[in-house]
């Protein structure tokens, strides 16, 4: 069995355990939060307190904490994550019919920020400190300090006043009856604004450390001497400096992803997307507890399954990295 | 030590870090400090600055206008237009207002009454300025409770402000700590801390944040609020740094001078406190002023949730949320958003100083100048545009000499401090299938002038002037394309470290067959026969394992060699070595030189060696040039060097190499060496560099700089005493 095997093995078998204190850790702070999904409906005077107190029971709200965990642990390790209070559904349906959404807006996200992010911190680095570098390091500066759902509904505003975006939502009313084109066009039309909003962030924070990267590996010994060999500079840049600078990237991408899933709450609120996070977010709010401990615990497995691609990336990408002190580099 | 001198000598290291960073500030950082020094002496003084109590509700001015305020001709308010000029000639007067009245509580319009004008009033009743009753001022107008926005707005400062800065602090005291104990005891410790870390940086953040945030019960009284709020910000934030402060902690245990200390006695605690807590205390306070962007916008987060300070408290989180909500006026809409610009300044004004701190504590930025500064340097004219006069003296020189012939060549570097003269005036010829050696001591210009040759030479350096003239063309003059057909090819170049001279990222093969394939067109199979072969040339054992490792696989010597092999895979006619044994031990070095010996008698190739190291020099060199600060102070054949060196810096060099065996001839012998210390290359001396090391030197040396003078057949000294033919400079020891 080789090393990468074994590695992979060992991380996948830890995940597991790591997955059960997580889900220890949420319930106990969920359970520390006054009241149940049905204490808000206490405040209206129409329903008496004999229908709530039958609803909890229906629900197995009146079990004590330590029962209703491990009915809970017990119905996930057959794979079943329970059903939402608040929608009546199962768990896992309700997340599977946003994932779609959200993933493409999260890839969508994630290809604009590095598609602009990496060239602009490599010509920042080629040029360092002139009035262009300045420039768009400022200009990053700002994007980074936005705060985000803010951005979006600046954007949001602007798309009224002019007309030319829609405001906010995933798909428009009319979006069953167009053509397949028509229906990639109209996702992509709503996609702008928060392609936008979620790429301007990250970029910043991408482009510095592309720059920052870049600036080290620009005075190492070894590039010199590949320019001593003759090769172009060209192939100096793009060849040896971008293969040396990749490690901290592989490491951001693996983050990335999961942290799409769950930081674009606010976002979707403001806008109106029908998304992961907004299901989440609606979720904690209305105290749906098996939404809730559902939604955490897909999102610790994605969380946890990208930082382990990550660090097997790193082993690819980086001849100097073996699995063995993969191990260590915690 | 006491406790007094440890305080002194840390109160002096802080002292010295702010002086450090305050020289490297530019502008904006100083515009960004400014910012937010008033920012938070504006949350300090808020109670003074606002003109009423925040939590009154102005029940007769729900969403009130911002007040125009009048003086003299102008009249300024922060809605439309902005700030307007009436144009009846230019009066200032007292300022004043006029009161406003409610004329449609549905559309919430107002008009002013303008029979009295109400003047504002400075400094009086614990305000900053006021106007007298039953007149309001709203410098931000109302929002629809009838809470004036200024005075929430300044209000609001203080509680924004207070939780980036204390929660930052929290969740860094416990980071550090952890992260230190757990990196420092290692072990038990450190497995559990690190496996809990990792579980918590497994839950993604933002949910956990608003799990937390529904434990606080509503009725919390504000500042309890406010304090749980921090607490739970603070408890997101710390894994993350406590497992990055741990990897620190661990390798400063593991350096000398922290087992020293462990050996003389001290106990855990105090390595602790004075050794691991300092080391990571750089990276921990960067850290800090990049997150406390972080905690800001989670309060804001949470505020537009509900979540967060909770109304009548402000914070300029639920004061934005507010006005986001209350969009009915989209006309008006930027003083609505004022909050955000708050936000959005502070926090820009965050990560601009962690950014810019962070850059200080690189020491790889350290070479950054300004733009005007950059500017000039680079319309600085290269030695591109050339006089032709020297050419002509230069090619004369060739003809004679041989194969390549460097003239006048000058190579400056524009750093923040001043400009450095790395190489300056620096001539010499390599004759063909013959070695020049170059020495000198460190900075002195050596492998300057070497990579100037190949015009390897990076901003902030610059090749001024001179010329290189090889094979008929002057190497300075060539356009970027041309220069690359010579690197490599004609004139390839080793380096001195051998660890960091090669890609670690390809295999050996690949870096090898990179070389080949710039210059010449072979198939595939054939550049990897001349690859193997090129291999066992330099003496490569078991080549076809060699070719498939990362250089990380082999030794140095090993590297060093496939350095080698690399430069001569094209056959080149010059081989400039840059000290290419000083990072080996001396068997391997003795190796390496023979190693190259023989290939220069094998393909009749030149050399160029740069050294510090005499005895090489004796060993390799035909001529050689003997360098200080940036010039050239003698230049002989290898025999006159040794025999009759005539600068004193040479004399010196040469009795500073002890002599074996001294101590079995019984002869008493100080280790002798050339006083003083190498010129600080910003400060040269005046007139000859070397005068305030030199046992010969007089006042003219200090005044005029000699000029290099032919002595002997071929030899060239620098100096006032050795240019006469019969000098009287005393014979150096040993002969």
């Amino acid at each position: 069995m080789n090393p990468m095997t074994r590695y992979i093995i060992k991380r996948l078998l830890w995940i597991p355990v790591v997955l059960f204190f997580i889900s220890i850790i949420c319930f106990i702070v969920y359970e520390l939060a006054p009241g149940d999904f049905f204490s808000q409906l206490a405040m209206s005077p129409h329903i008496s307190p004999e229908t709530l107190n039958q609803m909890r029971v229906q629900w197995g709200l009146d079990k004590p904490v330590y029962v209703r965990y491990f009915l809970w642990l017990w119905q996930v390790l057959h794979g079943n994550l329970g059903t939402s209070i608040a929608y009546n559904c199962p768990v896992l349906g309700l997340i599977l019919s946003r994932a779609f959404s959200t993933m493409i807006l999260s890839i969508s996200s994630i290809v604009f920020t590095w598609t602009l992010a990496i060239p602009m911190g490599i010509y920042c680095a080629l040029k360092p400190n002139t009035i262009s570098d300045r420039g768009i390091s400022v200009a990053a500066f700002i994007g980074m300090s936005i705060p985000n759902f803010l951005l979006a509904f600046l954007l949001l505003v602007l798309a009224l006043k002019t007309g030319w975006l829609p405001i906010g939502g995933t798909i428009s009313l009319g979006y069953t009856s167009l053509s397949l084109w028509g229906k990639i066009l109209d996702r992509a039309h709503h996609l702008v604004i928060p392609v936008v909003v979620l790429g301007t962030a990250g970029m910043a924070g991408l482009m510095r450390l592309m720059r920052a990267q870049m600036l080290e590996i620009k005075n190492a010994d070894f590039i010199t001497a590949c320019r001593a060999k003759g090769l172009s500079e060209r192939k100096v840049i793009l060849k040896h400096m971008l293969r040396n600078v990749l490690n901290p990237f592989v490491t951001a991408g693996g983050y990335m992803f999961a942290a799409l899933l769950s930081g674009a709450a606010l976002v979707e609120i403001v806008l109106g997307l029908q998304g992961l996070g907004q299901l989440l977010l609606k979720a904690l709010l209305s105290q749906d507890y098996p939404l809730i401990m559902g939604s955490l615990l897909i999102s610790s497995v994605l969380l946890l399954l990208g930082r382990l691609f990550s660090d097997i990336m790193l082993t690819v990408v980086d001849p100097r990295i073996s699995f063995e002190s993969l191990g260590k580099r915690r | 030590m006491k406790a007094k001198t440890i305080f002194m000598v840390s109160v002096v290291k802080l002292f010295e870090k702010i002086r450090y960073i305050w020289r490297r500030m530019n502008w904006l950082v100083r515009v960004m400090i400014l910012i937010l020094i008033a920012l938070y002496i504006m949350a300090a003084l808020a109670p003074v600055i606002a003109p009423y109590d925040y939590r009154k509700m102005h029940r007769r001015y729900p969403d009130a206008p911002p007040s125009t305020i009048y003086i003299g001709s102008f009249q300024f308010s922060f809605s439309n237009p902005y700030f307007f000029s009436k144009d009846e000639g230019w009066k200032i007067e007292r300022p004043y207002i006029y009161q406003i009245k409610l004329t449609d509580p549905l559309e919430r319009t107002y008009e002013e009454l303008k029979d009295k004008k109400y003047y504002l009033s400075f400094f009086r009743d614990g305000s900053f300025f006021s106007v007298e009753e039953p007149a309001r001022i709203f410098v931000l107008g109302t929002d629809k409770n009838g809470w004036d926005l200024f005075s929430r707005l300044m209000m609001a400062a203080r509680v924004s402000l207070t939780i980036g800065f204390i929660g930052v602090l929290i969740s860094f005291g416990i980071g550090i700590l952890v992260g230190s104990a757990s990196g420092y005891f290692g072990g038990w410790t450190d497995d559990i801390i690190m496996r809990i870390c990792e579980i918590m940086m497994s839950i993604p953040g933002f949910p956990l944040l608003l799990l937390l945030s529904m434990i606080i019960p509503p009725q919390f009284s504000s500042t309890m609020r406010l304090f749980m709020i921090v607490t739970v910000l603070s408890f997101i934030g710390w894994p993350g740094l406590a497992i990055t402060i741990r990897g620190m902690a661990a390798s400063i245990r593991s350096r000398e001078y922290v087992m020293a200390a462990k050996a003389l006695g001290a106990n855990n605690w105090r390595i602790i406190t004075r050794y691991i807590i300092p080391g990571v205390l750089n990276y921990a306070i960067i850290s800090a002023t990049l997150s406390i962007p972080g905690f800001m916008l989670g309060e804001a987060g949470l505020s537009l949730i509900g979540l967060g300070i909770r109304e009548p408290d402000a914070s300029w989180g639920n004061l934005l949320t507010a006005a986001m909500q209350n969009i009915s006026r989209l006309d008006v809409m930027w003083w609505i958003l004022v909050p955000g610009w708050f936000i959005f300044i502070s926090i820009m004004a965050f990560n601009f100083i962690g950014d810019f701190l962070r850059d200080c504590y690189d020491p790889r930025m350290r070479n950054i100048y300004g733009i005007a500064r950059l500017f000039m340097w680079n319309l600085l004219p290269s030695a591109r545009i050339e006089s032709a006069r020297i050419e002509k003296v230069a090619q004369e020189g060739l003809v004679e000499k041989g194969l390549l012939k460097v003239e006048n060549l000058r190579t400056y570097f524009g750093t923040e401090a001043g400009i450095v003269k790395a190489v300056d005036g620096v001539g010499f010829s390599v004759r063909k299938g013959k070695t020049l050696g170059i020495v000198g001591e460190s900075a002195c210009g050596k492998s300057v002038t070497a990579l100037s040759l190949l015009r390897l030479i990076q901003a902030p350096g610059k090749i001024l002037e001179g010329v290189v003239l090889f094979d008929g063309k002057n190497l300075l003059k060539l356009n970027k394309h041309q220069i690359r057909r010579v690197r490599g090819k004609d004139i390839s170049m080793i380096f001195q470290e051998p660890m960091t001279s090669l890609d670690p990222m390809f295999k050996i093969e690949d870096q090898i067959t990179e070389a080949i394939l710039e210059h010449e067109n072979l198939k595939k199979n054939q550049t990897q026969k001349k690859a193997l072969d090129l291999l066992e040339l330099v003496g490569i054992p078991s080549p076809e394992r060699a070719i498939g490792c990362y250089p990380h696989e082999l030794s140095g010597g090993m590297r060093q060699r496939v350095m080698i092999a690399i430069a001569l895979s094209c056959n080149p006619q010059i081989l400039i070595a840059d000290e290419p044994t000083t990072a080996l031990d001396v068997t391997i070095q003795a190796q390496i030189l023979e190693l190259l010996s023989e290939l220069k008698q094998k393909i009749g190739m030149s050399m160029i060696m740069i050294t510090h190291n005499l005895g090489i020099i004796a060993e390799v060199a035909d001529d050689v040039v003997i360098m200080y600060a940036g010039k050239i102070v003698e230049y002989a054949p290898v025999d006159e060097i040794f025999l009759k060196p005539k600068h004193p810096y040479t004399r010196g060099l040469y009795q500073s190499v002890p002599r074996l065996g001294s101590s079995a001839l019984k002869i008493k012998q100080k280790l002798i060496s050339i006083p003083g210390n190498v010129p600080d290359p910003l400060n040269l001396p005046s007139g000859c560099s070397f005068w305030p090391r030199c046992p010969y030197a007089k006042e003219i040396c200090k005044k005029k700089e000699p000029l290099l003078k032919k002595v002997g057949s071929g030899h060239l000294v620098r100096c006032w005493f050795s240019s006469h033919r019969n000098s009287r400079l005393q014979p150096a020891i040993g002969g």
